[in-house]
């Protein structure tokens, strides 16, 4: 991890940071997710969550297949607690706008493509699920906040130019991500703005290997977003590259290790799976510095994401144990924790 | 103004700045604590000791209030009121400086005892390193004003 960050002290958070530095400690360690790991069965993996922030919720679980019905409850409280230390707005919409955007895509296509979706709508955004699902039924768009009918405005004028759901969703995700900036910057806490350029580039990487490797038609220029630190430029000039040259390129930014190890296990056997795992430990990393910050807003953010790595760290090993995956090839999708 | 006016104004120099300083110390670590506190109250002795360090400093400046009072006289010169005040500096800035600082570092010495409620001690050593300044600005303004 190169990436280096300002932190700003801020006194309005010493209540929130004392209060967030003894959670921290119940999140999950790596200790804790070998020992879920090698659990023989699935109430093994439920022990091993006793004494964590999961405690209670684990407790009421009757059925580990019902997984989902956990997450969503965790969610609910990690966001609760959120609404409750931060102050600033503009940061809790930053967490809560991706599933604005989740629901906007869902909705669209549910629109658009012949084929229905069962993807469910989200609960977590900062507009009310049944609103936006209302003002799509009944074509009143009003109900929406202005950014999302703008939003709503060009994503359809690209889907009636191109005639392509894939088009429009790259336009979704590249107005959703410039949203972020502009949130992450209008904030002006740099440990933010850092976070979105750091999630730009890894979904930028991501895109370009997966229409490299995968040989799709999509339009690169397209399916990029812009605002990250990696340039557009620097992608295209790739574009003609063979795999096994592709680490070399990166050699003088902090994505190197995560591009040698990821681009090993794609042309060894075109898995995406330790690039994935690779892209959330450079996350959870970034927020790791957030342990030199003694009062500020930082450690919450931090909190706020661990503890949703951690969610997905159960929810992957719950799947795993329910589909009998051998624990070798579990351990080998499990990223790292905040402790 | 004359030398009594000159040395009061010293007295109360070292009295308020050094306690505003601790003020303001003791109101950062103190919400730090209680946001630990709030989620561990089991933690409340080994926090107690590092949210009254930055306090001291307050009472380091009503000491040398209070001596400096003790050399104010009806007939007090000019020169010597402004003695008085110049002794007074010391522990009037050292103070107000130092216990805004010590708060800070008692602040992350509550995040350690947060993690690592045995470490506490460790937390209390650095916060006393800042400590040492204020005790030093003490001593001096007890000398100087000696001699007077």
């Amino acid at each position: 991890m190169n990436q280096t960050v300002e932190f700003k002290p801020d006194l309005k958070y010493t209540y929130a940071t004392g209060r967030i530095r003894v959670l921290e400690t119940k999140l999950l360690s790596s200790s804790k997710v070998e020992k879920m790991i090698n659990s023989r069965s699935i109430s093994d993996v439920l022990i091993y969550l006793e004494d964590t922030a999961y405690d209670d919720t684990v407790g009421e679980m009757k059925d580990p297949g019902k997984y989902g019905e956990f997450v969503k409850i965790e969610r609910l409280i990690s966001f609760d607690l959120m609404e409750r230390l931060i102050l600033d707005p503009d940061v809790k919409h930053l967490f809560r706008i991706p599933y604005d955007f989740h629901n906007l895509k869902v909705l669209l296509k549910r629109r658009l493509s012949e084929v229905a979706t069962s993807i469910v709508l989200s609960d977590f955004g900062t507009i009310p699920a049944e609103v936006m699902k209302t003002a799509f039924e009944t074509d009143n768009f009003h109900l929406l906040p202005e950014f999302m009918r703008e939003v709503i405005g060009q994503a359809l004028a690209q889907h009636y130019l191109k005639k392509n759901l894939k088009s429009m969703e790259f336009l979704i995700d590249n107005l959703e991500y410039n949203h972020l900036l502009f949130l992450s910057k209008k904030t002006n806490i740099p440990f933010l703005v850092t976070y979105v350029k750091i999630k730009i580039d890894l979904t930028n990487i991501s895109t370009f290997l997966r229409i490299k490797y995968f040989n799709t038609k999509d339009n690169v220029e397209e399916a990029l977003i812009e605002g990250g630190n990696l340039q557009l430029r620097f992608f295209l000039q790739l574009i003609s590259e063979s795999p096994e040259s592709l680490p070399s390129f990166f050699s003088n930014n902090p994505y190197l290790y995560l591009i040698e190890e990821g681009v090993r296990k794609i042309i060894e056997d075109g898995s995406f799976s330790i690039f994935d795992k690779e892209s959330e430990n450079y996350i959870m990393n970034y927020m790791k510095l957030s342990r030199y910050v003694t009062f500020g807003i930082e450690p919450i953010v931090a909190y706020f994401v661990s503890r949703e790595q951690d969610l997905n760290i159960i929810k992957m090993i719950l799947v795993g144990k329910l589909n009998e995956i051998p624990t070798e090839e579990i351990r080998q999708r499990i990223p790292i924790t905040f402790n | 103004m004359d030398g009594v006016g000159i040395a009061i104004a010293g007295s109360a120099m070292a009295a308020f700045l050094a306690g505003i300083g601790s003020a303001i110390g003791i109101g950062i670590v103190g919400q730090q604590a209680a946001g630990v506190l709030s989620e561990d109250p089991e933690k409340f002795g080994s926090l107690f000791i590092l949210v009254v360090l930055p306090g001291t400093q307050g009472f380091y400046g009503f000491l040398a209030s209070m001596l400096a009072m003790g050399k104010i006289t009806p007939n007090l010169t000019m020169i010597d009121g402004w003695r008085i005040l110049f002794a007074c500096l010391p522990i009037a800035i050292a103070g107000f400086v130092s216990a805004i600082h010590q708060g800070k570092v008692c602040a992350a010495g509550a995040n350690l005892v947060a993690k690592r409620a045995d470490q506490a001690m460790k937390g209390v050593m650095y916060a006393v390193m800042v400590e040492t300044y204020a005790v030093l600005g003490l001593i001096i303004t007890i000398f100087l004003l000696a001699k007077v």
